[in-house]
């Protein structure tokens, strides 16, 4: 059976599937264009219908909410401990080809035990579920981490990032709380889709289309169109590398420790979007914001550092 | 100066104080503010050495009067200064903040003439901070020793956390490396500290999180809301004009002076119950002035020992050791090979090994190999079924320590030896071959050639 390896996707075949009363131990679950039917195989595609998805998702809620303590008869809380029914949900944003069929076989598990689904930790189901959802909720810790904004020359903040699974959604809460009041857009370019809020308090997870996924990918603010960043990003991105920099301690480093601890945090795969790494980030262009000018050019309207900067527009 | 070149030099006085955590409060979005704090802190970056960079960690100025032997900043050293002033570093944090590139500020500070001085000045950025800037994220500050009451409580109205740095071991130490600092100084503030945070709980205004200073004193005040607004009190949970609503913290510089790990170890538990501290941290001296009083320039950084000791401090915390289980007088050095707790399962192996499908979680939260997440699975695990070694393995242990020193449904790992001795060999064995291991020792034969 091929599926959208998403959660609408994965959750609507798992529907069709119960509604049509087939056996789970004959069916595999693919992404869709993933499938390669073996001899004697039928491979067949499902559409994703979004309202038995949701339907399929709240039934499993209800289903393993039944005699949890924190769940007070209207469903799982998904902030226990075991948080059955919501892992479902971060295990489908994982990239990993075996997803839609492991995420099946655990929601069919999950209908058929209920609430003692918590206490399957170490079932052959449950445990590769675990391990999807954990390092969802990982790769989702890691886009709070390491995405950068930058100052846009219209005042709001920009940030790219390339996450390997959709967690989006699952960041999203974090930023908007965070920047509450500032304008900013969070582009996955991975996954074609950004988290756009108003300084007003709005904010909406958006579909973009291959051109502007593409023009967004290949953006270079550092270099080629710095032109779109506001004036005083160069200087506070030079500041952020200067800061970075100074943090190190000699004496403790990979080759004291006898491993690199900074790769084991930081994966590489990350380093091209931090400007604390970038050596361009160093540069400052020669411009100064006022707020950073030093007193005496603060007392003299804080705008001019050098001779190249007379044509520079005030911020 | 330009605030480039004053961060450079402020970031590069204040990377050797070790501790930088935005945890321990969560607060969520304030209308017309700017950001939150979240209880468990966020890591933005990492450096090379592999340390978390959370909050623009930075001096207010490192212009210091004193003279402590083992600083950097010390008036007798040669060094660049600069100073902040409050509105640029205010300034700053907030655009740092805006581009996701820390959590917060941790403001210290080199003494500028006097304590009280260098307060004000903090507090200065910090009300601007709070104030014209509406910053609502995480703020940790440094109470500087001499500071007088009224500030330190300025201070801890707008920071989250506050911080005293114990510096050195003891008392000793101190009046031979810090000649401009006493033990009294020190202690003075961490108290006042600890009472106010106390105080404030008491009356509801901390941030309303319960923990374990509420216990004894909500028992003495009005309950509910009504009552309390009777006797003159605040709100049950309010969190209007919390003081230092994080807590408190200190820092120990490990391997200046001579005190042993009994010593350090003892050192902390007692701060903890004195002044109810969230964290001890430790910081590896790294020998950066010549000085005949201190380690001699060259001398490898005491990364394990470090190391070690924060591991033993986690154990205090979390596990429910006590130092004495850890170290002792007639053995006051933790091992450096070994991490404590499965030195301390090797001296007690009679305990072992225990039936996973039985043992309380205290008692399998002892098992080297099961931390505190690892133990509430199985605990979980096991309500649904007997636990097998393959369950385990699929629950994530790391059996390769943990499958010494426990048995499921009443078996043993068929690969482990039987006998205490042997399982003492490999697992002593299996730890010092850690490449993390292998490569300290090097460097400290390195050392030793010359």
């Amino acid at each position: 059976m091929e599926c959208e390896a998403s959660a609408e996707g994965v959750l609507a075949a798992t529907g069709v599937m119960y509604l049509a009363h087939v056996d789970p131990a004959h069916v595999r679950v693919e992404g869709m264009g993933c499938c390669q039917p073996r001899l004697g195989e039928a491979s067949l595609a499902v559409e994703t219908d979004v309202a038995l998805a949701k339907r399929v998702y709240t039934g499993l809620e209800r289903t393993v909410a039944r005699g949890c303590r924190r769940s007070n008869g209207v469903g799982c809380p998904g902030g226990c401990t075991g948080a059955c029914a919501r892992k479902v949900l971060l295990a489908c944003t994982s990239e990993d080809a075996r997803m839609p069929d492991e995420v099946m076989r655990y929601v069919r598990l999950g209908f058929e035990v209920g609430p003692r689904l918590s206490t399957l930790g170490a079932d052959p189901v449950v445990a590769p579920v675990d391990q999807l959802a954990k390092s969802s909720a990982n790769e989702a810790e890691r886009l709070r981490q390491f995405a950068r904004f930058s100052h846009m020359a219209d005042g709001s903040f920009l940030a790219i990032a390339r996450p390997k699974a959709a967690v989006l959604p699952f960041a999203a809460g974090y930023f908007t709380a965070r920047l509450a009041c500032e304008r900013f857009c969070l582009v996955d370019v991975r996954h074609a889709q950004a988290l756009v809020h108003e300084a007003q308090g709005r904010s909406a997870i958006v579909g973009l289309p291959a051109a502007d996924v593409d023009r967004l990918a290949s953006m270079d603010l550092a270099g080629a169109d710095g032109d779109l960043a506001a004036h005083d990003e160069r200087y506070v991105r030079a500041m952020w590398k200067g800061f970075y920099d100074a943090m190190a301690l000699p004496g403790r480093d990979a080759s004291h420790r006898g491993y690199d601890l900074r790769k084991q945090f930081m994966p590489e795969r990350l380093w091209g979007g931090l400007p604390e790494l970038d050596p361009r980030s160093g540069e400052t262009g020669g411009y100064v914001p006022p707020a950073y000018g030093g007193d005496h050019l603060a007392q003299e309207g804080g705008r001019l550092r050098g001779d190249v900067l007379q044509d520079m527009r005030p911020i | 100066m330009d605030t480039l070149t004053k961060l450079g030099i402020l970031a590069d006085a204040a990377k050797y104080d070790a501790a930088c955590t935005s945890s321990g409060v969560s607060r969520g979005p304030s209308k017309g503010k700017l950001g939150i704090a979240s209880d468990a802190g966020c890591c933005h970056a990492f450096t090379a050495d592999g340390r978390c960079v959370t909050l623009l960690k930075v001096l207010m100025s490192n212009a210091c009067s004193y003279d402590c032997a083992y600083c950097v900043n010390r008036r007798s050293n040669t060094v660049p200064r600069a100073t902040f002033t409050p509105r640029e570093l205010a300034q700053l944090t907030v655009d740092f903040y805006k581009r996701n590139y820390i959590e917060g500020l941790f403001l210290s500070s080199g003494v500028m003439g006097t304590p009280d001085a260098t307060t004000e000045r903090m507090i200065s950025c910090l009300e601007l901070l709070r104030g014209e800037m509406r910053f609502n994220g995480y703020v940790h500050a440094k109470a500087i020793p001499g500071t007088s009451p009224d500030l330190i409580d300025r201070l801890g109205r707008l920071a989250d956390r506050l911080s005293v740095n114990v510096e050195l071991p003891s008392a000793g130490s101190l009046s031979a490396l810090c000649p401009d600092k006493t033990s009294s100084a020190i202690t003075a503030p961490m108290a006042q500290i600890a009472s106010t945070i106390v105080g404030e709980r008491r009356l509801g205004a901390g941030d309303g999180r319960r923990d374990s200073t509420q216990a004894d004193g909500l028992a003495q005040v009005p309950r509910s809301d009504a009552n309390r607004r009777r006797a003159g009190l605040g709100r049950r949970g309010a969190r209007a004009g919390s003081f230092a609503p994080a807590g408190q913290a200190t820092q120990l510089i490990i391997g200046a002076s001579p005190e042993d790990d009994n010593h350090i170890l003892q050192l902390s538990r007692s701060m903890y119950e004195r002044f109810g501290l969230k964290r001890v941290f430790f910081s590896a001296y790294m020998p950066v002035v010549d000085d005949p009083v201190l380690p001699c320039p060259g001398t490898p950084v005491p990364l394990r020992r470090e190391h070690r000791l924060y591991q033993a401090d986690w154990l205090m915390r979390y596990y429910s050791f006590s130092p004495d289980e850890l170290v002792s007088a007639e053995e006051p050095w933790l091992d450096l090979d070994v991490d404590p707790k499965l030195a301390w399962a090797l001296r007690n192996i009679d305990r072992f090994p225990i039936e996973v499908n039985e043992a309380p979680l205290e008692q399998l939260l002892r098992v080297p190999g099961i931390g505190v997440t690892g133990a509430r699975k199985i605990v979980r695990a096991r309500r649904g079924h007997a636990l097998t070694f393959d369950d385990l393995g699929r629950l994530r242990i790391v059996m390769r320590r943990a499958r010494h020193f426990v048995t499921c449904s009443d078996s043993i790992d068929p690969a482990c030896p039987l006998d205490a001795e042997l399982i003492r060999q490999r697992v002593v064995s299996d730890a010092s071959s850690s490449r993390y291991n292998r490569t300290q020792r090097a460097a400290d034969r390195q050392l030793s050639l010359f």
